[in-house]
C-alpha cells in the first residue's frame, strides 16, 4: 500500500468520525496547510448524503405488510417455534472439520464394505472371467486369494464358496 | 449532463464532527436497544410470534435498505428481507448475544444479498429490464416533490441513477461496505463484525469503493466544491 493510498485512508477515517481527539487535531492541521487534502476530505464528506439520498430514493419505502405475511406464512405454523431444540446436538457435525471427518470416515466404511461384498473380505490377486454355458445372462468370475493362493468364484458379482 | 451543486453542510469537519457525536450517541441508544431485542429474542424463542413481528418491525427497513443497497432491485430486495427474516427465525437459537442482534441480521442480510448479487451477475439484460421497469410511474414510491421544480427533479434522478449505477459497478464485497457505512452509518467496528473481516479490511474496501464512486461522480462533486 503506497503512502497516498494510506493518507486517503486516514482521511476517510476523520471523515467518519473515527479518529481519536488528538488524531483529528492533526489531520485538520494537516488539511488546512495542504488543499489537495482538504479537496479530498471535502469530496468524501459530500459523498455520503448523496449516496444515502439516492439509495433510499431508488429503494423506495418497504411494503411492510406484505413483508410481514411472507415471513409468517412460514413460521407461524402452530406452536412452531424457532429451531434449535431437537437440531442443536446435531450442530456439532456442521462444523467444517467434524464434517470433513464425518464424511472421510463414512467413505471409508463404504470401501471396506463393497470390497468384503465383492471380494468376501479376501485380498484378491487376479480375477478372470469365464463363460457359464448353462446360462449366458450369468456372469461368472474367478480369481486367487493374494495371500493363500485360494480358488475364489463370483456369481454376478457374488462371492461363493462353491467351486465347480 | 447538467450537474447538481452539492450542499456541504459544514465540509469535512462537519462531517468528521457529525460522524463522531452520531457515534456517541448510537452507542447509547445500540445498549438500549440491545437490551430491549434480547427481551424480544428471548420471548420469541419461547413461542411468542408476536415479539418477532416487533423485531422485524423494528429491523425491516434497515434489512430492506441493505439489500436493496446491494442489488438494485426492489422485488429482490424484498424477497431478500423475507429470506432474511425467516432465516434469522429458524436460526434464533443459535443467536448467543455476543453480539448486537441488529450486526447477526445485518450479517444474514448481507451474506443473502451478495450471494444472490453474485447468481445474477451474469443475467445483465434481466437486471436492465428490471431497472426499466422501477422507473415506471406505477411503481410506487414519488420520484419527486409535485411542486418542485421538474427540471430539479430530473437532474435529481439522474444523479441518483448515476449513483446507483456506480455503486452497482463496485465489486460486491466493496458494495456492501460502502452501504452499510454510507447508508446505515455503522462504524469500521461494526461494518467488521457484519462482514466476518478485520477493520484493516473495512477501511480498505471503503477506501477503493469511495475513490471509484468519486471518479464516476467527479462532475457532481466538482460542481458542489465551494458552494
Amino acid at each position: 500500500m503506497d503512502n497516498a493510498t494510506r493518507l486517503e485512508i486516514e482521511i476517510g477515517r476523520y471523515v467518519d468520525g473515527e479518529m481519536t481527539a488528538a488524531e483529528r487535531a492533526a489531520m485538520e492541521r494537516r488539511l488546512e496547510a495542504e488543499p489537495g487534502l482538504r479537496r479530498i476530505a471535502d469530496e468524501l464528506a459530500a459523498l455520503r448524503p448523496h449516496v444515502a439520498k439516492a439509495v433510499s430514493s431508488s429503494a423506495g419505502s418497504i411494503e411492510a405488510e406484505r413483508l410481514w405475511r411472507g415471513v409468517a406464512e412460514r413460521i407461524a405454523a402452530p406452536g412452531r417455534r424457532p429451531l434449535g431444540t431437537f437440531l442443536d446436538g446435531f450442530r456439532v457435525f456442521l462444523r467444517p472439520r467434524m464434517a470433513a471427518g464425518v464424511a472421510v470416515t463414512l467413505v471409508l466404511v463404504g470401501l471396506f464394505i463393497l470390497f468384503a461384498q465383492l471380494t468376501g473380505g479376501k485380498a484378491v490377486a487376479e480375477v478372470t472371467e469365464i463363460e457359464y454355458g448353462e446360462n449366458p445372462d450369468v456372469v461368472v468370475s474367478v480369481g486367487e486369494d493374494a495371500t493363500d493362493g485360494t480358488p475364489i468364484v463370483w456369481i454376478d458379482g457374488i462371492v461363493t464358496d462353491e467351486v465347480n | 449532463m447538467n450537474a447538481e451543486k452539492i450542499e456541504d453542510a459544514g465540509g469535512a469537519g462537519g462531517a468528521a464532527r457529525a460522524g463522531e457525536a452520531a457515534r456517541a450517541g448510537e452507542a447509547g441508544r445500540a445498549a438500549d436497544a440491545g437490551a430491549d431485542d434480547a427481551e424480544l429474542v428471548r420471548r420469541t424463542l419461547e413461542g411468542d410470534h408476536e415479539a418477532y413481528r416487533a423485531l422485524v418491525n423494528a429491523y425491516q427497513s434497515k434489512v430492506y435498505g441493505i439489500a436493496y443497497g446491494v442489488i438494485h432491485n426492489r422485488e429482490d430486495a424484498l424477497d431478500i428481507a423475507q429470506e432474511v427474516f425467516i432465516k434469522a427465525f429458524s436460526k434464533l437459537r443459535s443467536f448467543r448475544g455476543s453480539s448486537s442482534f441488529y450486526t447477526w441480521l445485518y450479517r444474514i442480510t448481507v451474506n443473502l444479498a451478495i450471494d444472490h448479487a453474485r447468481k445474477k451477475r451474469h443475467m445483465v439484460s434481466v437486471d436492465y429490464d428490471d431497472r426499466l421497469l422501477e422507473k415506471t410511474p406505477s411503481d410506487g414510491a414519488p420520484r419527486g416533490r409535485r411542486d418542485a421544480d421538474p427540471l430539479e427533479v430530473l437532474e435529481r434522478e439522474e444523479l441518483n441513477e448515476t449513483i446507483m449505477n456506480a455503486i452497482m459497478e463496485l465489486p460486491e464485497e466493496q458494495r456492501a461496505t460502502v452501504v452499510l457505512r454510507e447508508i446505515e452509518d455503522l462504524s469500521y467496528a461494526e461494518i467488521a463484525s457484519v462482514l466476518g473481516c478485520s477493520i484493516g479490511t473495512v477501511m480498505s474496501r471503503l477506501h477503493y469503493g469511495r475513490k471509484k464512486l468519486r471518479e464516476k461522480l467527479s462532475g457532481y462533486l466538482a460542481a458542489g466544491r465551494g458552494t
